[in-house]
This record gives C-alpha cells, sequence and structure tokens, in this order.
C-alpha cells in the first residue's frame, strides 16, 4: 500500500514569559526554576530538531528530540515527530513504539496519531494492526477520508471484498470526489462478482478524474473478459489517449485484439508496448504466444526467451515456450521447459509433463 | 511505357526459349546408332544395362527394384527415352522409394504420352504417391476413359482415396516422428517392429547382412531374419539376431509381441503353405521352437499373415484370406479360447471391421478394448492406411483413419502403440532413412496445446502492487490417452532371492472370474500384466511349496495410465509363515462376506486340499476407528465367517482352522492416513503345523 505523505506536528514552541512573582512564592520558583530551565532547554532542543527535520538531516533531528524527550518527556509532540522521523528511516519499529507513547499520553490528536501508526503498522508489514488503526482513526473522524480508503485497501488484499467495498462507501461519503475509492471500490466488486457495479464505479472514477488511466484499463479488462470485446477496444482506447505512454495498455489491447483475431493488430500493440518499455515480460510472452499462432515457432521462442531473461520465475513464458519447441519437434526441450514451469506453479504444464514427457 | 515495351519483349523471348527447349526436351530419343553415332561404346553399355535390367523387370513385381541401378546408367547416358523413363518410374513404384517415380513417369509421357496404354494411371499414382492429388485427380480421370482398364487399376477408388488424402493432409495430427537411430537400424530394410507393452524390448524382421545363413533371396536381399532390442535407460541396444530356433535359413518375420514380451507370433511360409502363424515363448533366456499358433483354429491350406494377442491372452486376433466366411480378400479374424485352453473356431469380425478389400497388420492395444488395424477398403488416403476402432459392448466402433503423416499415400501398414498410448512405431522409407527402410518412434502429440498470454491490473490505486489476471488453464486433449494400467517387477523366492517361474492369475472380483493367467520368466523372474481400467483386479501370484501373494488392483473406468513396480517375494510354505489376504472383503462395519471374496477362499481353500495336513490360524484385523472392543468383536466375527465358509462351502474340517480377531492390536501402517488405516483392514493366515 503506498504511504501518505507523514504529517509531522511541527509548530515550534515559544518560551512561556517570566511575569512579576510574589515574595511569598520565591521559595517555590526557586525550586521551579531548575524545572523550568530544563523545560526551556527541551523546547529549544525540540526546535532545533524542528529545523533539523527542515533540513531533511532526519538522524540529527532524531537526536534533538531524543534530547528535548530526556528533558521533558512530557513535551509529547517530540515523541510523535520523532516517530515520523524514524518512519522515514524505516525504522517501522521504533515509529510504532513512539506513536503508542504518544497515544498513551495525547488525546488531542489521537486521529492523526493512530492514523500515522496505521501507516508504520502497515509498512512493518502487520496489517491487521494497521487496519485496527485505520478504523480508529476513521471512526474518531468521520471526515478522514483517507483512513477509511486505506482500511478498505487492507480488507481487500486480506481478500475481504464485501467489507472493504463497505469500507470504501465510507471513504466516499467523507468525500464525494474521491475518485481513487471510486476506483478501488469497483475493483473490490469486481472481486466479489459484481461486475454492473464495478463498470458504474470505474465510470464514476473516470468522470471525476478524465485521465485515471487503470481505471479504463480495468474496464476495459473487465469488458473483455465478460465478452463485450467492442467495449474493451473503446476503454483501452481512452486509455491510451489518456496516456499515451503507458506500455501495459498496449500490452492489454493487444491481447483483445488476438482474442478478436486482429492479429496484426495486435501485433502492433506488443511491438508499441515493448518500444515504450524493454523490460515488460508480459508484453514478451504475449508477443511470443501470437509469433506461436503465426507459425513464427523460432520468433516464439526468442520472444518467450527475453520474457525469461526479464523474469526468471515467470512460469507461463516457460510453459509457452516448451509449447514452441513442441512444435518444432523439440521434445526433450519442450520437456524441460514444462518442469520449469511445474516448478515455478504452472499446473498444466505438470499435466504435460504426464502426458507428453517422462 | 518505353520501359513496359522492352519488358514484354524481354518476357516474349523467354517465352520462346522455354518452349524451344521444351519442345527439344519432348524429343523421344531411341537407343540407336543414328541418335548417338559418335559414341558407340556408350550405346553399347546402355543397351547392355537396359537388357540386364530387363530381366528383373519382366521377372517379378519384387524383382523390379533390382533393375533401377541398371537402368539409371543407361538413363544418364540418354535420359530421352520414354520406354526407359516409363519402365524406370514402374522400377520405383515397385521399389520402398515410390515417391521417386514422378519424375520418370512424368519425362515418359512428356515424351510419349501413348508410350502405355496405362501410363496416366501410374502417372496418377505417382502424383498421389507425391500427395499431388489434384494432379492424381487429373490423371485418374484421364485413365477413366481407357476402355481395357488393367486389372486392379480402379480409378474411381483411387479418385476417392485422394480426396480423402486432400481432407486429412490438410488437417494433420500431431505427431513427433524420429527415426531410430542407427544403432537398431541400418543401411538395410528394417520393418514390422513390435514392442512390450512397457516399451522395454523391441522385436523387429531386418534383412541386413548378418541373417542365418548369410543367404540372398529371389528379391535379391538376405533373407528375413529376426532382432531383438531392449531399452537400457532410455536407449536402444544393438539388436541380437535371435538365432536357431526362431531364426532359420528361410524367412522369419515378426508379427506381434505379447505384451510381457515372452510370446512372440512369426510370419512363416515355406512356399508350400502360402503362410502360417507360428508361436514361440521365452522359455527362461531361450526362445522355444516355434510352433503353430491356434492349431487349425487360425492356419488353414491358405494365408495367414499377421496376428496378435488380446491383452488377457484368451483371444487371438488374426488376418486371413480364407474364402469361408470373408468379407473380401484379407479379412481379421478372432479366435477365442475356452476353459480347457483350446482355440474355438474363428469368426470373422464382420463388416464393420472387414470390407471386400484387404484388412492386414492387426494389434491390439493393451487397453483390451482399442484395435489398431490396417486397410484398403476404410477410408484411405492411397493403398492401405491405418485405422483405429474401439470394442465397446462387444461393438466395434467405426474405424477411424488415424490420420496424416502416420498414414500416407503408401503402403501404412504395422502400427504398434505402446500402453501408454504416447507412442507408436512402425517402418517407413522417409528421406531421412539410414536404409530402403527404417524404423521410427512416433510421439503422439495430440491437439496442439494453447499458449497462455497474460496481463495485469492494478486493481488498487492505493497499492503499488499488481495483480495478474488469473488464467483460466487449458485442458489437455489426449486422442491416444490409455486407460491402461500396467504392472510389473519380478517374482522372487523372499530367503534366497532367486528368482521364480510363478503363475500369476488375475481375476475380475466383481464378476468372481479368471481374467487370465501369466507366469514369470524363470531365468529373471520378470512379469508383466496389463490391467485395463474398469474393473477390481484381484492378483494371485502362486508357486507349488510356496504361500501365495494376493494383491487387489481397483481400478476406476477413468484410470489413466499408469505403471505400478510390484516386486513380489513368495514364502515358503514353513511353519509361522503368515500372509494377507488382500481379496477377501466384507460388508461394511460387518462380517458377511462379500461375493468378491470368494476367488481368493477358493485358492486358500485349494492351498488346504494341497497340503493335507496343514493347520492354518485365520485372523482378522481392523483400523482403530471406533473403541477397542468394538474392533476386537468385528475382527473376530470376521475370522469366524471365513473359517465358516471353508468348513461349510469347502469341507476343510473345522479342527485345521483356528480363528482370531486383534482389533486394532497389530497394525501394519500407521493409521492417521485413509491408506494406512486401509491397509491395516486385512485378513491373514498363518501357518500353525505342516
Amino acid at each position: 500500500m503506498r504511504i501518505a505523505a507523514l504529517i509531522p506536528i511541527l509548530e515550534p514552541q515559544k518560551r512561556v514569559p517570566m511575569k512579576r512573582i510574589s515574595a511569598v512564592l520565591l521559595v517555590f520558583f526557586a525550586l521551579m526554576n531548575n524545572a523550568n530551565a530544563q523545560a526551556d532547554l527541551a523546547i529549544e532542543a525540540y526546535n532545533q530538531g524542528i529545523s533539523q527535520f527542515n533540513n531533511k538531516d532526519l538522524k540529527a533531528a532524531i537526536v534533538s528530540f531524543d534530547k528535548a524527550i530526556l528533558l521533558d518527556s512530557t513535551l509529547m509532540k517530540s515523541w510523535f515527530n520523532r516517530a515520523v522521523c524514524k518512519a522515514d528511516l524505516n525504522d517501522y519499529s521504533g515509529a510504532i513504539a513512539d506513536y503508542s507513547a504518544f497515544i498513551r499520553k495525547d488525546t488531542s490528536g489521537l486521529d492523526r496519531a493512530y492514523f500515522s501508526r496505521a501507516q508504520a503498522y502497515y509498512l512493518n508489514k502487520n496489517k491487521d494492526e494497521a487496519l485496527a488503526d485505520y478504523l480508529k482513526a476513521g471512526n474518531l473522524n468521520t471526515s478522514n477520508a483517507e483512513a477509511f480508503y486505506y482500511a478498505g485497501g487492507i480488507y481487500f488484499e486480506k481478500g475481504l471484498f464485501t467489507e472493504a467495498t463497505e469500507t470504501f462507501t465510507k471513504a466516499i461519503n467523507a468525500r464525494g470526489d474521491f475518485a481513487e475509492a471510486y476506483h478501488d471500490r469497483a475493483s473490490a466488486k469486481q472481486k466479489a462478482g459484481d461486475s454492473k457495479g464495478a463498470i458504474s464505479d470505474y465510470r464514476e472514477a473516470t468522470k471525476i478524474r478524465p485521465n485515471l488511466v487503470s481505471a479504463y484499463n480495468n474496464l476495459g479488462t473487465l469488458l473483455r473478459v465478460s465478452g463485450d470485446m467492442q467495449g474493451a477496444l473503446v476503454e483501452f482506447g481512452y486509455a491510451i489517449k489518456a496516456d499515451p505512454k503507458q506500455s501495459a495498455t498496449y500490452v492489454k489491447r493487444g491481447r483483445l485484439k488476438f482474442d478478436m483475431q486482429d492479429l496484426d493488430g495486435a501485433m502492433v500493440d506488443f511491438n508499441k508496448a515493448i518500444e515504450l518499455n524493454t523490460e515488460d515480460p508480459f508484453a514478451y510472452n504475449n508477443r511470443g504466444c501470437l509469433k506461436n499462432k503465426l507459425r513464427d515457432f523460432q520468433g516464439a521462442i526468442e520472444d518467450f526467451n527475453k520474457a525469461i531473461t526479464i523474469n526468471p520465475n515467470y512460469g507461463y513464458a516457460y510453459m509457452n515456450r516448451g509449447i514452441a519447441k513442441e512444435n518444432l519437434r523439440d521434445v526433450s526441450g519442450a520437456c524441460k521447459d514444462w518442469n520449469e514451469a511445474t516448478l515455478n506453479g504452472v499446473e498444466i504444464a505438470k499435466t504435460y509433463l504426464d502426458a507428453d514427457c517422462n | 511505357m518505353q520501359i513496359a515495351i522492352k519488358h514484354m519483349k524481354k518476357i516474349l523471348s523467354l517465352l520462346f526459349l522455354l518452349g524451344f527447349l521444351s519442345l527439344e526436351a519432348q524429343q523421344n530419343t531411341d537407343f540407336n546408332k543414328q541418335n548417338f553415332p559418335n559414341d558407340k561404346k556408350g550405346l553399347k553399355e546402355a543397351v547392355q544395362n537396359i537388357e540386364t535390367g530387363d530381366n528383373y523387370f519382366y521377372n517379378a513385381d519384387y524383382t523390379m527394384y533390382i533393375a533401377i541401378d541398371y537402368y539409371l546408367k543407361a538413363n544418364a547416358f540418354n535420359p530421352n527415352n520414354a520406354s526407359l523413363n516409363f519402365k524406370l518410374g514402374i522400377c520405383y513404384l515397385n521399389s520402398p522409394n515410390k515417391f521417386k517415380s514422378l519424375d520418370f513417369l512424368r519425362k515418359a509421357y512428356q515424351l510419349d504420352p501413348a508410350i502405355d496404354q496405362h501410363i496416366a494411371f501410374n502417372l496418377g499414382e505417382a502424383y498421389h504417391l507425391n500427395h499431388d492429388f489434384d494432379n492424381a485427380i487429373k490423371y485418374y480421370s484421364m485413365y477413366k476413359g481407357v476402355k481395357e482398364k488393367k486389372p486392379g487399376y480402379d480409378p474411381d477408388k483411387r479418385i476417392t482415396e485422394c480426396n480423402e488424402g486432400k481432407r486429412l493432409v490438410a488437417n494433420p495430427v500431431r505427431v513427433n516422428i524420429e527415426n531410430l537411430g542407427p544403432v537398431v537400424n541400418s543401411k538395410y530394410r528394417e520393418y514390422a517392429a513390435v514392442i512390450s507393452a512397457d516399451e522395454s524390448i523391441m522385436f523387429f524382421t531386418s534383412r541386413r547382412d548378418n541373417t542365418t545363413g548369410k543367404l540372398i533371396a529371389d528379391d535379391g536381399l538376405y533373407f528375413e531374419d529376426i532382432y531383438s532390442s531392449t531399452k537400457q535407460n532410455g536407449i536402444w541396444t544393438p539388436p541380437l539376431n535371435l538365432q536357431a530356433p526362431v531364426n532359420t535359413r528361410d524367412h522369419d518375420a515378426t508379427i506381434a509381441l505379447s505384451n510381457d514380451g515372452q510370446k512372440l507370433f512369426i510370419y512363416f511360409d515355406d512356399g508350400d503353405n502360402k503362410g502360417d502363424i507360428l508361436l514361440s515363448k521365452l522359455e527362461g533366456d531361450k526362445w522355444s521352437k516355434p510352433e503353430s499358433a491356434g492349431g487349425k483354429a487360425i492356419n488353414t491350406e491358405f494365408s495367414e499373415i499377421h496376428a496378435c494377442f488380446s491383452y488377457d491372452e484368451k483371444s487371438i486376433y488374426f488376418v486371413s484370406d480364407k474364402p469361408s466366411g470373408s468379407i473380401g480378400g484379407f479379412d481379421i479374424y478372432v479366435t477365442r479360447q475356452d476353459e480347457k485352453g483350446n482355440w474355438l473356431p474363428a469368426e470373422n469380425l464382420g463388416p464393420t471391421i472387414n470390407t471386400p478389400y484387404d484388412e492386414e497388420a492387426v494389434y491390439m492395444h493393451p487397453d483390451g478394448k482399442t484395435m489398431y488395424f490396417s486397410s484398403k477398403g476404410h477410408k484411405t488416403m492411397g493403398s492401405y492406411d491405418i485405422f483405429r476402432t474401439i470394442l465397446e459392448n462387444g461393438k466395434w466402433s467405426e474405424p477411424e483413419n488415424v490420420g496424416y503423416p502416420i498414414n500416407s499415400a503408401d503402403r501404412d501398414v504395422f502400427f504398434v502403440v505402446s500402453a501408454s498410448g504416447k507412442h507408436g512405431y512402425y517402418s517407413s522409407a522417409r528421406m531421412d532413412a539410414i536404409g530402403e527402410t527404417d524404423i521410427y518412434m512416433i510421439t503422439l502429440l495430440g491437439p496442439e496445446k494453447e499458449t497462455v498470454m497474460n496481463t495485469q491490473d492494478q486493481l488498487l490505486l492505493s497499492s503499488s502492487i499488481l495483480e495478474r489476471e488469473s488464467v483460466i488453464e487449458p485442458k489437455l486433449d489426449r486422442k491416444f490417452a490409455s486407460n491402461v494400467t500396467i504392472l510389473k517387477g519380478t517374482v522372487i523366492d523372499a530367503l534366497s532371492k532367486e528368482p521364480l517361474n510363478a503363475v500369476i492369475v488375475i481375476t475380475d472380483n466383481e464378476k468372481n472370474e479368471v481374467v487370465s493367467t501369466f507366469q514369470s520368466n524363470s531365468k529373471t523372474g520378470k512379469y508383466l500384466v496389463s490391467l485395463p481400467s474398469g474393473r477390481n483386479y484381484g492378483i494371485a501370484v502362486t508357486m507349488e511349496g510356496f504361500l501365495f501373494y494376493s494383491e487387489n488392483v481397483d481400478l476406476p473406468k477413468s484410470k489413466q495410465y499408469q505403471e505400478i513396480n510390484k516386486d513380489i517375494e513368495l514364502n515358503k510354505l514353513e511353519v509361522g509363515q503368515k500372509i494377507v489376504l488382500r481379496n477377501i472383503f466384507y460388508d461394511f462395519d460387518k462380517s458377511t462376506l462379500r461375493p468378491q471374496s470368494m476367488a481368493e477362499l477358493d485358492r486358500l481353500a485349494k492351498l488346504l486340499d494341497v497340503n493335507p495336513t496343514m493347520r492354518i490360524e485365520i485372523s482378522s484385523h481392523t483400523d482403530n476407528v471406533g473403541s477397542a472392543a468394538y474392533n476386537e468383536k468385528l475382527s473376530t466375527n470376521r475370522a469366524i465367517s471365513v473359517v465358516d465358509y471353508l468348513v461349510e462351502k469347502k469341507g476343510i474340517k473345522k479342527e485345521r482352522l483356528e480363528f482370531k480377531g486383534y482389533g486394532f492390536r497389530e497394525p501394519i501402517a500407521p493409521n492417521d492416513t485413509d491408506q494406512g488405516r486401509q491397509l491395516n483392514r486385512r485378513t491373514e493366515f498363518k501357518i500353525l503345523s505342516r
């Protein structure tokens, strides 16, 4: 999950001015003087930390916040901002500890603290805690659309598409023009089998953000799978118009054209995809499939080779290369490839191995 | 415009030149002094070569190919003689390299279309053999106008074949055809390869120079002998001549091999019998003297040329041209063995299989239901094609052409398929042949496999993770897929580890009938049985003086090809020895014996009959499902059921039998898997005294 920019609490702290005091309180103030001096030093260190953070010297900022906390552990903003620095330095456990300390002591910015800790938990690969914190942040502040949005994303990743849909809806309720939330809710609905709902949400997302390429692409895929080839072609056209440099769109449209028996058109699209991104294994794999269909088996093998060079664990490229080799009657070469494909999780390759090799 | 006119002039000049050359090429040139005034010596040699060639050409069809070398020399001297080109074409049509006939017949026709009244048919044949079906049809159609046709020259049938050829070539079956290489093939002819079900051994016929007696037959080739090669680590070993008594100084040719590779059908023709089928058996490491296979049920005064066993060896399918019961030409017949081992009168397989034309080279697959055979009568693309038919519910399916390129317009016979259904073996005169005909292995690839395209979608904008679209994996369509299990291994003495010549009885437990009986090899102890899917088999391995071994193999109808390697150790009949009776079945949770147990119980009764003083304990065991007390009672009752059966139904004295129920006290496998629990649910018997 992409993390939102951290929002540090950066307001510099001001010293409290000395006022006239009564003689009776002198003794007390004498005792307090020492404490005030410490607090002043803490604020000084805190402000130095802020300055260092602004200068992007995060390690120095952490040292300053450490000093501020040592001098005045009740200066909770030091805890929060040290957590921000630690998270930026990928010390998510340290950040979580500091956010937790903040949450225990300071109730003024709880929703923001939960939100930030959720991000740290997520980056620390602790999705359950991240989800719980995002939901707490959202429930504390129902206008926090991002909190619901990220929580929805975690539900999605956990395969809980109904919960994801509901949570994305909360994000949309919090912010009606949240295009990303519409987009991701569409994906959740698609996964849950609600194609109609998915199409509607993808379209809503593109209304809000007409250059949202992945919405057109996902819509195109959805329509292709459902058999509306012409509809899919239109959507991929919109995606290319929105971003003509995105190779993945050409890969998708090439595949669609292949399914539509427009083999020349498919070849043009796969070539374009490779021109835009010479390291896209899918583009090579799919062009290899097309060449195999065109009986250019050697050319197909060269494309599968390239796909495998880019991604040595690409099981389907091995399987497809095996098929092209079998078409060239290199049965032993085909069997070696199907074995590799099997090792990389392609089930049908195991069937081929059992049926035609061994 | 200028350029166009210039270009046109060039084309016209070229056409004129080609026309002139063409006229020159069509000049029929006789071998005489007028035509070759300056090369008398060359002319004389050429004429001599033609005369020598004519001796072979006019002798017999099978000697025609010998004339080729002489004719080619004469043709090198004068390539423009219509008669010589015609004869060369005819010679090639009667050789293994029939496709070479085209150039000569085309030339002969160009030089003199009237050189022979049947040349249009022959030219049609040549085009046909080269798979140029349109031209073949053109010349066959032309021949339809010839009034006096040569016997056997049927242009209408050939045109039908050409149309079938066009259809088959346009829809080829996917195969990989590999020459078995110079270890197996020689510069001589190799053909009629036969294999054991597991492809571990192959026999074939060859006309190589180390034939028995090193004699040359009338056709100028060495006499046929039979050779064997075994597959070791996936590689065929150098072939060995089978030697006497199988190979003789006459023609000795392979016909078929039993699935276990221990019985070999041989074709024998001493000139008097018109061809008979003999059978030789591997006894230890020696092949027996071939004897008439099936006696009078198969061999007659007519030609019997091919035969093969059914998977259970209880039937022999064979080919004969005997007129009685024939549908026409060579037909396929079957003879079945009765309970006493006699071969019953043969039956014609009927009009679904046999046609008014010839059917040959019958081969029954180890799956027990698929038959391959060659036919001139079904929908062939020329001469003999190989067909496949399936026996279901006692009826043969409509024979199906196995397709191009397995079949060609030439004579396609002798096609055997491994039990796995993956490989076929045949001989062919392909371009890459080492000799005139070589043995090839065909890998049956099935329909072309589908490649899989991939795309990935960004479903979550909040995540950088891209999700690959789920793939609906294609299904494997396997036409030749085999539903048979090969059970093989060795049978040895458990103590001495010496191989045993044991009897292996296969029983259909549902029908309580013996399916087949085989023997392991006395020298090696090796055995192999093929078990078509769709039955529950009881397998008993018996040997005098030993306790029998019992195995159960349950094969649902859908069970695909598998090989099970099972080495079996037999224990001598000694006090304390015990065996598991794998083919005794009870009703679920009861002690009632199921009918499928009878064959095993009868076997046990027979053992007790043969050893009248032997006392045994019948014990029953359960898995650990349920309480100990319950299982103790159940197992005791089951042991009692067996004892009661032996006493009441088989007349065994009660005092010779003890029973005991062990519950789950003596497991032989862990009880934590279905397989383990199944092994533990068992009935045993132990010898108490002899």
